[in-house]
């Protein structure tokens, strides 16, 4: 089972790991990257960078290393909606049958994002990455540097990843993400801060399936922004349902006293 | 003892109204003789009755009525149930009151605070919560609450007070207008001084999380967990978020112990304008309006002190068990 996780740097990544790394200024992360990236190598991880061909790539080239850079396709537009979640299970494909340990991914996000991504897009992507890199024998960590993102599109990137990397102030409330087929978890704490990120993640995990089911073991508290939030995205898609599992008692406890047990909210906590 | 004026009983001139009535009485027997005649009236016209007493006042009543039956015509409600806050009471006599009348009847009800048991803090706003009545009620379908103050007991000032609130009273065995009865402004009690409160927290926008390991690291540290730790977080969590949307932006955070229990005070710019903020149950498509309402649910005492002269003032309390 995957279990949430903030630090302060890329040191505890590990295979299976996805982490949202909001990043520090440019020396930082050249040096920070460029030993992600050394660990792997020495590990018997296959490389892949996507991203600029600049100072952190040089060192790591094939067959061990893979550069793939999405503004050779043209500066600021972005890769399609598929592109980066069907890279890398192609490659992680690939390193599993050449005998890797496994596909380790630095992705610059602001070399793979169009510049006006909204942060729907970014929930979307992120969560079907999420859900491919816990299945697979792949380590993902996505760069988005704090300066390249509006805060909107950050503390959103930073919700939907299970790992988080840089400074106290940056790290999400609440993170969302894979633990299965059609299984999505919730950990932390869901407030007024991150109410916002978590409709925008469960409105675009909601098409997908009739019942949404949210395993919140790991959540904390959820205040009146964010289940207000869960009740409004609840009703976004009529005739689907959301399924909050195992929540504890204060959950519980919160939701009834602010009436979302109403029968006309479409959503159930169950044990 | 009187009955009640014909203005309460359904064939009166003035329009049926909440009728909030001060019962000041001298003893266990006196209490027991108002109420009995109060419950007697209203069962003779079909009227429902709650009662909503301590668990000596109740056995009081139960003995007494049982000599005649009555006691098994009688609602007597679980204000145990409900904690310690007084802003718990409006919304448990509006579901109370809501049920009796789907039911087509009038509705009388007795209720006595735990004025011998309360804290000093609690009576404030226990005393507080009697003038809200007047206006949580006004619009409210007819019905006539009995509030017996036992004059030996009660402190006078709490007396003193209640004798403001209550547009009726039942002295010397009549129902009657008030004299005293004051429509104006609740006077409120100070807040006193912090004990101690150490360290201030400012907060603004994103800092959430950092009121919650403020009231965490004090709350721990006295061996507040689990269940009840948590929902002071989330109380805390509501109130700071109050701050920084309807309060100016930005607040300040004290916490400390005293006497047993934990209290986190915030104070923010902004003014709550409506006294009943919080005091009712919010509907289910409401907009807004909820986060007071699940503090007074999660806290064991809510104080809000608010103006527009020096903005707001909100204490949580938590008994430290």
């Amino acid at each position: 089972m995957r279990i949430a996780r903030s630090a302060a740097n890329l040191a505890p990544a590990d295979v299976g790991d996805h982490v949202c790394w909001v990043v520090p200024p440019q020396e930082d992360f050249h040096r920070a990257a460029r030993a992600y990236l050394s660990d792997g190598a020495e590990l018997g991880d296959k490389i892949m960078v996507v991203g600029s061909p600049a100072s952190v790539w040089h060192e790591f080239q094939a067959p061990v290393g893979l550069l793939v850079d999405p503004f050779a396709e043209g500066p600021g537009r972005g890769w399609d909606a598929d592109a980066l979640v069907a890279l890398v299970r192609q490659e992680a494909e690939t390193a599993d049958r050449q005998g890797f340990r496994a596909l380790r991914v630095l992705a610059q996000m602001d070399r793979i994002w169009a510049s006006d991504i909204s942060p729907q897009q970014v929930a979307d992507q992120e969560l079907r990455l999420d859900a491919l890199i816990g299945g697979t024998q792949a380590l993902v960590v996505c760069a988005y540097p704090g300066l390249g993102f509006l805060p909107g599109i950050l503390s959103q990137a930073a919700s939907v990843h299970p790992h988080f990397a840089g400074t106290r102030t940056a790290m999400p409330p609440f993170q969302m993400f894979s633990s299965g087929e059609d299984c999505w978890s919730v950990a932390g704490v869901v407030d007024a801060d991150g109410a916002t990120a978590f409709f925008t993640a469960v409105t675009e995990l909601l098409p997908g399936t009739v019942a949404l089911r949210l395993r919140c073991d790991a959540l904390e508290l959820m205040d009146v922004a964010g289940m207000r939030a869960l009740a409004r995205a609840a009703g976004t898609y009529p005739g689907r349902k959301i399924l909050v599992e195992n929540a504890n008692t204060t959950v519980r406890r919160c939701w009834e006293l602010l009436g979302y047990d109403d029968p006309g909210v479409p959503v159930e906590l169950v044990p | 003892m009187t009955s009640p004026p014909a203005a309460m009983t359904a064939g009166g001139n003035r329009p049926p109204a909440f009728r909030h009535e001060l019962y000041p009485y001298e003893g266990d027997a006196a209490f027991v003789a108002g109420a009995v005649s109060f419950i007697e009236d209203a069962l003779s016209g079909d009227e429902t009755v709650l009662v909503a007493v301590g668990e000596d006042k109740q056995a009081m009543l139960r003995d007494e009525l049982g000599k005649s039956g009555a006691d098994r015509q009688v609602s007597f409600v679980d204000t145990g149930a409900l904690g310690r806050n007084p802003g718990r009471l409006i919304p448990a006599w509006q579901d109370w009151i809501a049920k009796s009348v789907g039911d087509g009847l009038p509705v009388r009800g007795i209720s006595e605070s735990p004025w011998r048991t309360a804290s000093p803090a609690e009576r404030g706003e226990l005393r507080y919560h009697e003038w809200l009545l007047n206006l949580a009620f006004s619009a409210s379908p007819a019905w006539w609450l009995l509030c017996p103050y036992d004059t030996t007991t009660v402190e006078p000032a709490a007396l003193d007070s209640a004798r403001l609130c209550h547009p009726f009273q039942l002295a010397d065995g009549r129902h009657g207008d008030n004299p005293v009865f004051r429509q104006g402004p609740f006077a409120f009690d100070d807040l006193g001084a912090a004990c101690d409160p150490g360290e201030t927290l400012e907060y603004g926008p994103g800092a959430l999380a950092a009121v919650r390991d403020k009231v965490a690291v004090c709350a721990t540290g006295h061996g507040l967990q689990g269940a009840r730790l948590r929902e002071l977080l989330v109380a805390a969590t509501e109130v700071a978020s109050n701050s920084i949307r309807h309060g100016g932006g930005s607040g300040t955070l004290r916490t400390w112990v005293a006497d047993g229990v934990l209290i986190c005070e915030f104070h923010d710019a902004g003014h709550i304008e409506d006294p009943l903020a919080g005091r009712f149950r919010p509907a289910v498509r409401q907009i807004g309006g909820r986060g007071l309402w699940l503090v007074h649910q999660l806290c064991d005492l809510v104080q809000i002190r608010s103006t527009p002269e020096h903005g707001t003032t909100i204490r949580l309390s938590t008994v430290l068990d």
